[in-house]
């Protein structure tokens, strides 16, 4: 991947990067929702050992989750907040509800996407399906891949995630939730401004076996757009309106999650199949016509699940195989002249234990390793050998509940501990690191509506291949790179009530977060860059969580995020937005003939001013966002959606030189059959 | 409209012709030049224009100092950057790669302008206002003005100093082409920039090409629709192909330029058209020397010598310049072969002929200074030797190409950090952004010995990448 001189913001971007009508935004900090359970090993580490049903009522970005009294929670310390998405949601819409969740995006429907939680960087936060991690450190994550209709929803955890997920991250865990409950077959449709299409079908099937099923196609031509001043930012004489050319995507999204309950257990299998191709446009000045990407993931994961007295048993074991190719044989986008077709591929065991020592005592242990295999390939490029990394994970957490007076309090504290080796094929050596990581937190819940809570936790980000050995051509191998790591401390209340005309739920939490030997690609000369852990930070700030329903008919629901960044030397940290905030209200009409619901909503999103690069010279300034949307729900299970997002036009953008899309329409129709 | 403007430049080449006070460091005739393409006085007929022009230039040519009134080619009406008082003896470029910031300075008053223009000056839109990777040309140019290329986004921008207004910005780049500009030089109402990058889309425009000299109107900062094309200089050769022995193929990739007299002396680095590519390979060192009036190219081999694309003036000298080959590795970026390769050459240039009067290969022991270099007059050529990463650092020195005495003067704490330095007072300043914030080392050379002196910092806000004479 040979990267002239001037790409090196790019390089930044792509380097890790290589690598129902019920809407319900659950402040899980309360944390005693129980789900029946998902994912490949079935409850998707959000459930819990000893979990209660789930009550659920119909709202307007929340569910009322209620504790049933001896449930253990899921984990109630943890900075958890669930969105179940609606049909017209993307995985992004349904982020930007996730107070400390900021998405980033460098384009429409299928260009790159990531989320950034609590300042971290975006490579910080790892990426779930179920209970097991959806990519390797090397892979990274790219939310731009995924359809969102093959998730019922998603949670995000903010610092410290539960160890029954075994993560050490240091910005938090996005989990993903393949459709789990219900008895019907579903089918969508939708179209919208840009060319874009979805069609979606999928079968949940309930019982002792439980079958979910979702397929999705979508295609966008993508050709927003923007405003291109060439360059010359004094002279607007040469500014001109062009569309966005090469920047269409085709995707498709498959899931089958199924399930059986046998007398010892719980056997579940979870398959995963995305595929994503089109043009690849580059930055918005370089305007690339022929640049195209293609890739193809497949992830396939079997679970055991067996509770026996006090004892629970969970064991998973997965594979998975990612294609990823680019074509830009006139080195249009700026890497230079590329046609790669890198491949990964990973298999993985986990295992965990829940055990209750006592009646106010649980421990619960996991232990887990993983193979990583990367061939890249670049039939334009010099040759690059293969490279593997095995690493092992094991940890230990205690959970030690029980009752103060009148109020309920719940203390976990665990380690975690990893080691990884990494080898490249042609040599003998290899990179082994070890990284410890922990989280200890505390939850005092009072009679009432209100609990405090309280974590601290360290996470870790290994370095990569590529980080570690280079490309063989622009990227200098860096052999003796650290993990970089953070410390999180966090702090805040929760508060829920309900009244004969409300129901009401806010969580508010202080964060502080820490990041120490951030990697950095540093040019070595005008063509050549190596990675280095040259950078620090510090974040503290906080993020606001809220939602009501009252009269019946009335909705809202807000999501808050503040934050004051330093890197050390007192400067902002870049791409980190001061403020983000986004407010939801709704009304519904309730059943009139046919029509047996009408709600009609706006949502108003605010993003702070920014800096673009790390001298803090270019700030890009806040922008505010206007979305309003009608879904007209009728019998039969037919449902309309229609939505004018981005009503006035401020399109904006997340990186500088990569235009976002502005106003939008796009309407979705909806069929649902009980079987 | 173009009748006029070549008739205008015909007229001005001829004006220079019969001036002797050396490249692109004329106040007189470049006065004559602005005066003629002040649109106040365009106004006044062509005709009278002209005449006024050639007067004021001529008269102006005894009095133009660096911190002269200013220049008519400045428009009062687009005063967009602060104006600068006092007398600018250099412009500094601080980079971090991602952020550039402009300082102006004055050896005598320190800093005058901090960040005067940076990436941020403007609100940002689809680009910011510079990007990471800003040179100034080799060659000053006009009094007064500051002629400054963002490589990103192949916009060329004037400004007037004193003022602070906006002559104009230039793309010259293609149709969503980055030609990645790597030099300028602006001869009358002629800018002639080198781009660097090959255009490899297969239905590129002639004009959007690429790896060539591109012609635009250095007043209204649009393109002439002209580029002289150095194809003679590219095509295949051979070299190594992911190493086994194959037949590459290589741009000519024009990198810095001077004028002499009418001649436009370019350096090539002549490397692979995908320079992160298997192949590997380049072509003999090679000065192009391009006669401005009929367009027409010859060159000048230099012998031993690879990827030679850097060619500045010699101090003092009206027909001389410097080329160095930092020499070239079919391995790898720095590998096998690459100290061999290298080396510096004094050309002079006579009546559009060039030859090679001195020339100068390092020893396995000497200091191979070849990157970044100035000269500081006669055959003494100084610049910096880049150290291996995590292995040696960077090592100034100077070295007479005549004698080929070499005589190390500083080293610096890392690799990759001591930037294109000029001279001063026979020593110089060199940037070093290894150091803190916004470093500038300086030194003398006399009597056949190099000694540090103090350093300074202009500007502290990104590491001090590249100093320019003003």
């Amino acid at each position: 991947m040979p990267v002239p001189s001037r790409n090196w913001m790019l390089l930044a971007l792509w380097a890790w990067s290589i690598g129902a009508t019920v809407v319900r935004a659950q402040s899980s900090g309360d944390g005693e929702r129980a789900s029946a359970g998902e994912g490949p090993s079935a409850e998707d580490g959000s459930s819990s050992f000893g979990a209660g049903e789930e009550v659920e009522e119909e709202g307007f970005g929340a569910t009322a989750e209620v504790q049933s009294e001896g449930n253990a929670p899921v984990d109630a310390t943890a900075a958890q907040t669930r969105v179940e998405l609606e049909p017209h949601e993307s995985l992004a819409d349904g982020l930007r509800r996730v107070p400390g969740a900021q998405v980033a995006s460098a384009g429409a429907l299928g260009a790159f996407r990531a989320v950034r939680l609590r300042g971290a960087e975006l490579g910080h936060t790892e990426l779930y399906l179920g209970d097991v991690p959806l990519a390797g450190v090397d892979q990274g994550y790219d939310l731009g891949a995924y359809g969102p209709s093959a998730f019922s929803g998603l949670t995000v955890y903010r610092g410290g995630a539960p160890a029954l997920l075994s993560s050490g991250a240091i910005g938090g865990v996005l989990q993903l939730h393949p459709h789990q409950s219900g008895h019907r077959l579903w089918a969508l449709g939708a179209a919208g401004s840009f060319r874009t299409g979805r069609l979606a079908v999928g079968a949940d099937v309930d019982g002792a076996t439980r079958l979910n099923v979702a397929l999705s196609i979508e295609s966008t031509r993508a050709d927003y757009p923007y405003r291109d001043d060439g360059g010359t930012a004094f002279d607007p004489s040469d500014d001109r309106t062009r569309r966005r050319a090469n920047a269409d995507v085709q995707r498709a999204t498959g899931m089958v999650h199924l399930a059986h309950d046998f007398d010892a257990g719980t056997l579940s299998t979870v398959v995963l199949a995305t595929t994503r191709h089109g043009g690849e446009p580059g930055a918005g000045l370089t305007r690339a016509q022929s640049a195209k990407r293609r890739d193809v993931r497949l992830f396939g994961a079997l679970a055991f699940t067996r509770e026996s007295g006090r004892l629970r048993t969970r064991i998973s074991a997965g594979v998975e195989h990612q294609m990823r190719a680019l074509s830009d044989r006139f080195g249009e986008i700026g890497f230079g002249i590329e046609e790669t077709r890198d491949r990964f591929d990973a298999a993985f065991v986990r295992a965990a234990f829940e055990l209750r020592l006592l009646d106010q005592l649980e421990a619960t242990a996991s232990a887990g390793g993983r193979f990583d295999g990367y061939r890249p390939n670049d039939r334009l490029g010099p040759s690059r050998p293969n490279a593997t990394r095995l690493t092992a994970h094991g940890g230990a957490e205690l959970r030690l509940h029980g009752s103060m007076g009148r109020a309920r309090a719940e203390l976990r504290a665990g380690a975690r501990f990893e080691a990884t080796a990494l080898r490249e094929s042609d040599q003998n050596g290899s990179s082994i690191t070890t990284q410890p990581t922990y989280r200890a937190a505390a939850r005092l819940r009072f009679p009432g509506p209100l609990a405090i809570v309280a974590s601290v936790s360290r996470g870790r980000r290994l370095p990569t291949f590529l980080e570690l050995f280079g490309d063989r051509s622009a990227l200098v191998p860096s052999p003796d790179l650290r993990s970089e790591t953070g410390r999180t401390i966090d702090g805040g209340i929760e508060l829920a009530g309900a009244g004969l005309r409300y129901e009401a739920a806010l969580e508010a939490r202080a964060f502080y977060l820490r990041v120490n030997d951030l990697i950095r690609f540093i040019p070595t000369s005008q063509f050549t860059a190596v990675a280095r852990n040259v950078d620090e930070g510090s974040l503290y700030g906080a993020e606001v969580g809220a939602r009501l329903r009252a009269f019946g008919h009335l909705l809202a629901e807000g999501s808050m995020t503040a934050m004051h960044t330093d890197d050390g030397g007192g400067r902002r940290l870049n791409w980190r937005p001061a403020f983000e905030g986004l407010v939801r209200g709704g009304a519904d009409t309730g059943a009139r003939g046919a029509l047996q619901n009408l709600r009609l909503e706006v949502a108003v999103r605010r993003r702070g001013s920014f800096y673009n690069d790390p001298a803090n010279f270019v700030e890009v300034g806040g922008l505010t966002w206007v979305d309003v949307g009608a879904t007209a729900h009728f019998s039969h299970g037919l449902s309309l959606d229609v939505r004018l997002s981005d009503v006035f036009d401020r399109r904006g953008a997340d990186f500088v030189g990569f235009p976002l899309p502005g106003r939008r329409f796009m309407a979705t129709l909806r069929i649902e059959r009980g079987i | 409209m173009m009748i006029r403007r070549v008739l205008l430049s015909s007229l001005l080449l001829a004006i220079a012709c019969g001036d002797d006070d050396g490249a692109g460091d004329d106040g007189g005739v470049d006065m004559a030049m602005d005066v003629l393409l002040d649109p106040s006085i365009s106004e006044m007929g062509e005709e009278a224009g002209m005449e006024a022009g050639i007067e004021a230039g001529m008269e102006a040519g005894t009095e133009i100092g660096v911190d002269m009134a200013l220049p008519p080619l400045c428009p009062t009406a687009d005063v967009i950057l602060d104006p600068v008082d006092g007398t600018v003896d250099f412009m500094q470029i601080g980079s971090d790669f991602v952020s550039t910031a402009i300082t102006l300075g004055s050896f005598a008053e320190g800093t005058l302008a901090a960040d005067w223009i940076n990436s941020g000056t403007t609100a940002p839109a689809l680009t910011t206002t510079l990007s990471g990777d800003v040179v100034f040309p080799s060659s000053p140019g006009i009094d007064g003005v500051v002629t400054i290329i963002d490589r990103t986004t192949s916009v060329v921008s004037r400004f007037c100093v004193a003022s602070g207004s906006l002559i104009g910005q230039a793309n010259v780049g293609g149709e969503g082409f980055v030609g990645n500009p790597h030099d300028v030089v602006i001869v009358g109402v002629e800018g002639f920039a080198s781009r660097y990058n090959p255009n490899l889309t297969p239905d590129a425009e002639e004009i959007d090409l690429g790896d060539d000299i591109f012609l635009f109107d250095a007043r209204n900062m649009v393109p002439l629709g002209e580029r002289i094309a150095l194809d003679t200089w590219a095509g295949e050769i051979e070299g190594v192909i992911d190493g086994a022995p194959g037949m590459v193929t290589i741009a000519a990739r024009p990198d810095r330029m001077v004028l002499v007299g009418d001649t436009l002396a370019v350096g090539l680095d002549r490397q692979p058209i995908d320079q992160g590519g298997p192949g590997r390979a380049a072509g003999e060192g090679t000065l192009v020397l391009i006669d401005l009036e009929s367009r027409e190219l010859s060159s000048v081999t230099l012998p031993g010598g690879l990827n030679c694309g850097q060619v500045v003036p010699v101090e003092g000298s009206d027909n001389r310049v410097a080329v160095t080959c930092k020499g070239y590795s079919t391995a790898f970026f720095g590998g096998p072969g690459t100290r061999e390769s290298s080396g510096l050459y004094i050309v002079e240039i006579t009546d559009g002929t060039g030859t090679v009067v001195e020339s100068w290969q390092p020893g396995a022991d000497d200091t191979a200074a070849v990157w970044n270099v100035f000269s500081l007059g006669g055959t003494l050529v100084a610049g910096v030797e880049i150290g291996e990463f995590m292995v040696s650092n960077d090592v100034f020195a100077v070295v007479d190409v005549a004698d080929g005495t070499v005589v190390d003067v500083f080293e610096a704490g890392g690799s990759f950090v001591l930037g294109q330095g000029i001279a001063v007072d026979g020593g110089g300043r060199v940037p070093d952004s290894g150091g803190a914030p916004g470093t500038v080392r300086s030194f003398t050379f006399a009597g056949g010995v190099g000694s540090e002196g103090a350093s300074s910092i202009f500007s502290d806000s990104l590491p001090a990448a590249g100093l320019y004479r003003f």
